[in-house]
């Protein structure tokens, strides 16, 4: 792109297309109370989760990349969103990955680029599941595989955390986590 | 007596990044406006990349590279892919502009016997704002920025439309792979409200349509086919249908014109004017 080309207040006002946040705005979302024992077990686990999706995002994409957790919401539903990806991992017990599409078309085509061959009706997972789900250790191992999901189910019960990713200044994006008690 | 053409519309497809989709729209939209009646020709101007006859999926030895340097006349280079359409194969648009010498445009005007009826010549041009591909967009008659809802495709998009803007006042966009016209709607209005704001407020931008996120697009062009052909009752190709019939509602077949101002002749001369 031609240096200087665009102005900051361009892009800020593109990028609130993307849940960009400021942080001055991340500040006024941070986590509104300090979390119980129960939840600061959980948040240790995900927290170190979200440096090996770090770390991971980092190897995809050759650029530096940073995941944070933002907030857990200890209870929470599901409801119906467009424009997102689900997908669901592979175990007996329903967990959740949702990706912003714009995150996913991002990460797929700035890493592995080709699309696995694929039936008709199978989503292309390529570069997301390995980056993201593969590289969450024991927290998700026993999934081992991501199935993309036309929806979540509605309105049931879940634990759900939410995470900023930040791999170049102008994707600043959130993913959220899903998934029921007995997986953490 | 004066020969007679057909006045071609020059419509040149461009993105402000690579891989969003504009080669397969540019291929797809060609065979839909050729099955429309219309003679069509597609003219590869991805700069270093062009890629239209693997899409297309024929032979494509020499390319108007070739023309330009003497080794082979026009209608020696031109593949036809199907009835009424055409392809121009091309190479590597830097190249084009170093061979564009002021005796290319009477070789090329004497070469386009038989192919001074196009009614629509598409320009897959390649992806980005530098000087080449911008020369390809001030010498069409409409420019068409594909985009799909991905952070820095949009910020891309929003800056061709940007430098274009500076000397056209009209600008259509496709948003491709959107989840729905409703994704399709918000985004433009973003980027049609941030233009007006920062870029000039007379600035006309226009949603020609929307494509939806299939597997099936992505499965045709592996297969080195066309998804309007193999899926014509899905989404994407019915979606596309309706953006080839706005394009062909604003082209004019009565009327006609000297063929210096039709097809590749017509083209080259106004790339011509802009040294």
């Amino acid at each position: 792109m031609e240096k200087g080309l665009l102005t900051k207040s361009e892009i800020d006002a593109l990028m609130d297309l993307f849940e960009t946040q400021q942080p001055r705005q991340r500040a006024a979302d941070a986590e509104p109370a300090a979390p119980g024992v129960e939840v600061g077990a959980l948040k240790t686990r995900l927290e170190t989760m979200a440096v090996q999706w770090s770390a991971a995002l980092a190897t995809l994409t050759g650029r530096p990349s940073k995941v944070s957790l933002r907030t857990i919401l200890r209870v929470s539903v599901i409801a119906a969103e467009a424009s997102d990806a689900y997908y669901r991992c592979e175990m007996p017990r329903e967990c959740y990955l949702i990706c912003p599409e714009s995150f996913v078309n991002f990460v797929n085509e700035k890493g592995l680029g080709a699309l696995e061959e694929i039936p008709m009706t199978v989503h292309p997972l390529s570069a997301i599941d390995r980056a993201l789900f593969e590289s969450t250790g024991s927290f998700m191992a026993e999934g081992g595989r991501l199935w993309h999901v036309e929806k979540l189910p509605s309105w049931k019960p879940v634990i759900e955390a939410r995470f900023d990713v930040e791999i170049v200044p102008l994707l600043r994006t959130t993913l959220r986590l899903v998934t029921d008690g007995q997986s953490v | 007596m004066t020969p007679r053409a057909k006045k071609t519309r020059f419509i040149a497809v461009t993105s402000g990044k690579g891989g969003v989709g504009k080669s397969t729209i540019s291929s797809n939209l060609a065979l839909l406006l050729s099955l429309s009646g219309l003679k069509v020709a597609v003219f590869d101007a991805d700069i270093g990349l062009a890629n239209l006859d693997v899409m297309f999926n024929v032979s494509a030895p020499r390319n108007i590279l070739h023309v330009l340097k003497g080794e082979a006349r026009l209608d020696e280079i031109v593949v036809p892919v199907r009835d009424n359409l055409l392809l121009i194969p091309g190479e590597s648009g830097e190249e084009i502009f170093r061979y564009a010498q002021p005796g290319m445009f009477e070789r090329l005007m004497r070469d386009t016997v038989g192919l001074d009826d196009i009614d629509v010549m598409l320009i897959d041009t390649g992806a980005g704002i530098g000087e080449q591909t911008q020369r390809f967009l001030q010498s069409a008659d409409d420019v068409i920025v594909v985009t799909v809802p991905d952070p820095a495709a949009i910020t891309d998009a929003y800056a061709t439309i940007k430098v274009t803007a500076r000397r056209r006042k009209t600008i259509k966009m496709i948003l491709n792979q959107v989840h729905s016209a409703k994704e399709a709607r918000n985004i433009f209005a973003k980027i049609e409200q941030v233009a007006k704001l920062h870029i000039a407020p007379d600035l006309r931008l226009e949603l020609l349509g929307e494509l939806t996120r299939d597997e099936k697009v992505a499965y045709a062009v592996k297969r080195r086919s066309s998804f309007v052909r193999d899926f014509p009752r899905s989404r994407p190709t019915k979606e596309l249908q309706i953006i080839a019939q706005n394009i062909m509602a604003e082209i004019d077949r009565s009327v006609r014109v000297n063929p210096n101002e039709s097809g590749i002749a017509g083209l080259f001369k106004r790339l011509m004017e802009q040294f």
